[in-house]
């Protein structure tokens, strides 16, 4: 089971369930007994009073008055019953209850003794029965030894016993739903701490916050505290990977560009300039290449939520700087408030390869749009980003070239020819996708399929 | 023009030195950023060109502190690392266009040559005032389509004037705009070079392209054309 709170409801409700089944249980035993007991009272008054009522007649024989004191043993539907009879069974009185019918008292019971038992009437309905066993002192030192039987039908016991066990029953579902739901109350409670950290740790995957929180209670501290600690080192570790690149780009590529100036300004020395210059922008090729490559964020833990409007004003000033093509037009169209999710470096990689390349074929016009789309990257949301342009386009049969890795289709403008490849790299390890088309302003149309939030 | 070179790797650094030179412009160049810093706010500098990978003060921090001071000359920065974000954190901080090492020489000079332009005001590669054409790219000269000889401190000279056409530019700017740091600067020189351009550029004495300012300086008199 992978819920904490399912597992703790779980083992709850069936404790609770046992704990009130003994009750119950142990609760019914002793009303049952109080019950019995209260019958078998009840049964013994009942004998008193038929004794006392009884009279000895002269020929020493005992009579009931007409009718008997007590009407219940009359009445044949009224479930009490009454008999005297000898020691040995012979009947002195039978109750008129008990006509046509006939339970199985004992025939003997020892002077003094009382016995209490269930017995089955023979019209089948169940009663408590009570059998004393007295002696009758006669005139002189006779006695007349009797046995007294009286009995109650058990439907009335029963119930009372039903509504007690209902009652019980009702009371305690009342009182385990209570607690079950004080239970859950409690649970939700103690388990907040968690379900807080497991909201920031999202907020952290989704670059909303960059650490847990403080104030956990004092269980979680430790977990907190270190997971802390394994983002800080984690992003160190990540910023440092990322320098190290840049300096290696550096330390390379001086060299490079000592080598090739060198060339230039010696070209005659042993013929190999153009050799030299190929190789120098090979080597660089592959720099360039390789070195993207490894910068393109691959981890969550430099997710942020980018805003694309800034993102795509930071761009469109630096290239408008860096082409000199004051006439252009750029016409933006960005869904308000549309957020890039992943690494900043990433983003602004991926549109300024796009948005470099729009700079360079167009004419006089660029459109960039970017909003929410009904796809899904993962299992998030997922944004449209199109960049379109007058230029000349890209034929369909250099589309698959131009995003293969190192080409450029155009040798005469600058640029290494590895910006759409890098680019496309990096948008399918974010899970994006990148497609080329025909703009209806002429040239290419770039559209962008990349994680938002 | 006076540039200013910024670049710790000496090779590098030398013969960025030798080929501005070599183009006519006045160089000052630096090791580090610290010098770097210095010269910028020391000299009339016209644009710089600035590694951003320097010892002590980085490239990125020089510029911004440059920006702060309001030194609002064009600066071109040499990167290694070639990352979008890279580039667009040099231009926020200040730069105006980078280049990707290892450069072409020629890329260099082409980028420089239109910051220069672009800051002057121009948006076009050729400049253009009243019949004289100046192709900043081929370095030809025309007046009336009919081409110029000049030499290469004269075409430095009238690339300056018509870059501020309009504009009076005194003695003294002049002066540390052509000459190096440690140059004998006599005044005369630059009175002698300004008659022998007014001689090439108008033989016929009725185009009167330079004016003398008494006291003040001289200035390109014909109007900026839209090319």
């Amino acid at each position: 089971m992978q819920s904490l709170s399912a597992r703790l409801m779980l083992a709850v409700s069936l404790l609770l369930l046992v704990f009130f089944g003994v009750t119950v249980y142990v609760l019914d035993v002793s009303f049952g007994s109080a019950a019995r007991e209260a019958v078998r009272e009840r049964l013994d008054v009942h004998a008193l009073a038929l004794l006392s009522a009884a009279e000895l007649d002269s020929d020493s024989s005992l009579t009931l008055p007409e009718p008997i004191p007590e009407s219940h043993f009359q009445n044949p539907g009224s479930g009490l019953f009454g008999s005297i009879t000898r020691q040995g069974g012979e009947a002195i009185w039978r109750s008129p209850s008990l006509i046509g019918n006939d339970i199985a008292f004992p025939l003997t019971v020892k002077t003094g003794e009382r016995l209490f038992a269930r017995k089955m009437a023979d019209d089948g309905v169940e009663v408590f029965a009570l059998s004393l066993g007295i002696e009758w002192q006669l005139d002189g030192s006779d006695n007349l030894p009797l046995v007294v039987n009286v009995a109650e039908s058990m439907s009335a016991f029963n119930a009372q016993v039903q509504r007690f066990r209902r009652q019980l029953l009702s009371w305690f579902a009342g009182l385990m739903v209570l607690l079950l739901a004080a239970q859950a109350l409690l649970l939700g409670w103690v388990l907040a701490p968690l379900r807080r950290a497991e909201s920031e740790v999202r907020a952290i995957e989704q670059g909303q916050r960059s650490t847990l929180g403080d104030n956990y209670p004092r269980e979680l501290q430790g977990l907190t505290r270190h997971t802390n600690i394994l983002l800080d080192t984690e992003r160190a570790r990540a910023e440092r990977y990322k320098d190290t690149l840049g300096n290696l780009a550096h330390s390379i590529k001086t060299p490079l560009a000592v080598i090739r100036n060198a060339i230039f300004e010696h070209p005659n020395e042993g013929g190999q300039a153009p050799l030299i210059d190929i190789q120098v922008s090979r080597i660089q090729t592959i720099l360039d290449y390789q070195l993207k490559r490894a910068a393109a964020s691959q981890g969550s833990l430099s997710v942020r939520a980018i805003d694309v409007r800034d993102a795509l004003d930071e761009l469109l000033a630096t290239l408008r700087k860096v082409h000199d093509k004051p006439a252009l037009k750029v016409e933006t169209d960005i869904q308000e408030e549309l957020q890039f999710l992943g690494d900043r470096g990433d983003f602004l990689e991926i549109l300024g390869n796009v948005l470099d390349n729009a700079f360079k074929w167009s004419r006089s016009r660029i459109r960039v749009s970017a909003r929410h789309s009904t796809g899904k990257i993962g299992h998030g949301k997922a944004m449209l980003l199109t960049v379109e342009d007058d230029g000349p386009g890209i034929p369909d049969e250099q589309r698959e070239f131009v995003l293969a890795r190192g080409a450029r289709t155009d040798e005469q403008v600058d640029g290494h020819g590895i910006g759409l490849s890098v680019t496309l790299e990096t948008i399918k390890l974010l899970g994006g996708t990148l497609e080329i088309g025909r703009s209806s302003l002429g040239g290419a149309r770039i559209a962008l399929a990349l994680p938002a939030r | 023009m006076r540039v200013l070179i910024v670049e710790d790797e000496t090779e590098l650094r030398e013969a960025l030195v030798r080929r501005f030179r070599n183009e006519g412009f006045v160089v000052d160049a630096a090791g580090d950023g610290e010098e770097g810093l210095y010269l910028g706010r020391e000299f009339p500098v016209d644009l710089a060109v600035v590694d951003l990978g320097l010892p002590q003060l980085s490239g990125m921090d020089m510029i911004r502190r440059l920006r702060e001071e309001g030194r609002d000359f064009p600066v071109l920065i040499l990167t290694a690392r070639d990352r979008w974000q890279d580039k667009v954190e040099g231009l926020q901080a200040g730069a105006d266009d980078y280049v990707t090492k290892p450069f072409h020489m020629e890329e260099i000079f082409a980028r420089a040559n239109a910051l220069l332009r672009r800051s002057a005001g121009w948006s076009q590669a050729t400049l253009h005032c009243g019949p004289i054409k100046l192709d900043t790219r081929s370095q030809a000269v025309t007046v009336d389509e009919r081409a110029v000889d000049l030499t290469s401190f004269e075409y430095k000279l009238l690339e300056y004037l018509m870059l501020h056409a309009g504009e009076v530019i005194s003695k003294t700017e002049l002066t540390e705009a052509l000459y190096e740091q440690d140059f004998d600067r006599d005044s005369n020189t630059i009175e002698v070079f300004v008659g022998r351009l007014r001689r090439k550029l108008d033989p016929a004495r009725n185009l009167k392209p330079i004016e003398t300012l008494r006291g003040r300086g001289y200035r390109l008199a014909l109007e900026r054309s839209a090319a």
